[in-house]
């Protein structure tokens, strides 16, 4: 019997996350959405955790050195952000260090629903 | 197969790497092609055994520009892959350092052959999707 030749009709397609190219530089944008209203200030931290995401990255080497810029972040409305890093590479250690940072933010300050087409931060999916 | 001796993993990548994977399976080479900074565990193939790991990586995936992504499933006898771990050509641990959020399994390019013969690579079910 022949092997069934996959087409990409056959697959679930990944759309929220949004890529661009300048240069050498990929600006790659995602879309976070809240399981609630965030406050002013849980906005504030959530902005302070990925430019802190970004000067880990940038300055301990450790997790890959492609990041070029603070992540842009912008508040689409009360419970959906949408932030972008702009790298030379998107391969690397850092996409650990986010999951992690991510997911924490989503334990200790306000759940994530979404990221993306993920929901891997949603709270009871990480306890459990 | 859709054993209950079998385990079902994950990989998030980019839609035409994934009908690489599906269609002649996993190869190093193209692995090296999108594998281009330091890696976790090293040069290799990374799942997660849970899918929604597997689509925050797909969402980051490098090959991504201009192009969707996808996860897709690589399904496994337990055996198989236990007896991938003892060898040391495969490797399964916590993804983060935080409450369980899931586990990866990795394997090393020298495993490639026996997956490719082993295991099943098919596209995400919608039934893996909670």
């Amino acid at each position: 019997m022949n092997k069934k030749v996959f087409t990409k009709d056959d697959l679930l397609h990944g759309t929220s996350a949004q890529n661009s190219v300048t240069g050498d530089v990929v600006a790659h944008a995602h879309i976070v959405e809240f399981a609630r209203p965030l406050t002013e200030a849980e906005q504030h931290l959530f902005t302070n955790v990925l430019q802190g995401f970004y000067y880990t990255v940038r300055f301990s080497r450790q997790f890959g050195s492609g990041l070029v810029a603070a992540p842009l972040v912008e508040i689409l409305d009360q419970q959906t952000i949408r932030y972008t890093l702009r790298q030379t590479s998107m391969s690397g250690q850092w996409k650990e260090l986010l999951l992690a940072i991510l997911a924490n933010f989503s334990l200790d300050v306000a759940p994530i629903h979404k990221h993306d087409e993920s929901r891997a931060f949603a709270p009871k999916k990480i306890a459990a | 197969m859709n054993s209950p001796d079998s385990i079902i993993l994950y990989h998030g990548t980019d839609v035409d790497s994934a009908l690489e994977i599906l269609n002649h399976g996993i190869n190093i080479e193209k692995l090296r092609l999108l594998q281009t900074g330091d890696t976790q565990l090293g040069e290799g193939f990374y799942t997660a055994n849970n899918v929604e790991v597997a689509w925050f990586f797909a969402s980051m995936a490098p090959g991504t520009l201009g192009k969707s992504y996808t996860v897709i499933e690589c399904e496994l006898l337990v055996e198989h892959l236990e007896s991938l771990l003892e060898q040391g050509l495969a490797l399964q641990a916590l993804i983060v350092n935080t409450a369980s959020i899931g586990e990866q399994i990795w394997f090393h390019p020298d495993a490639f052959e026996f997956v490719n013969d082993h295991a099943e690579f098919r596209p995400l079910s919608k039934e893996s999707i909670l």
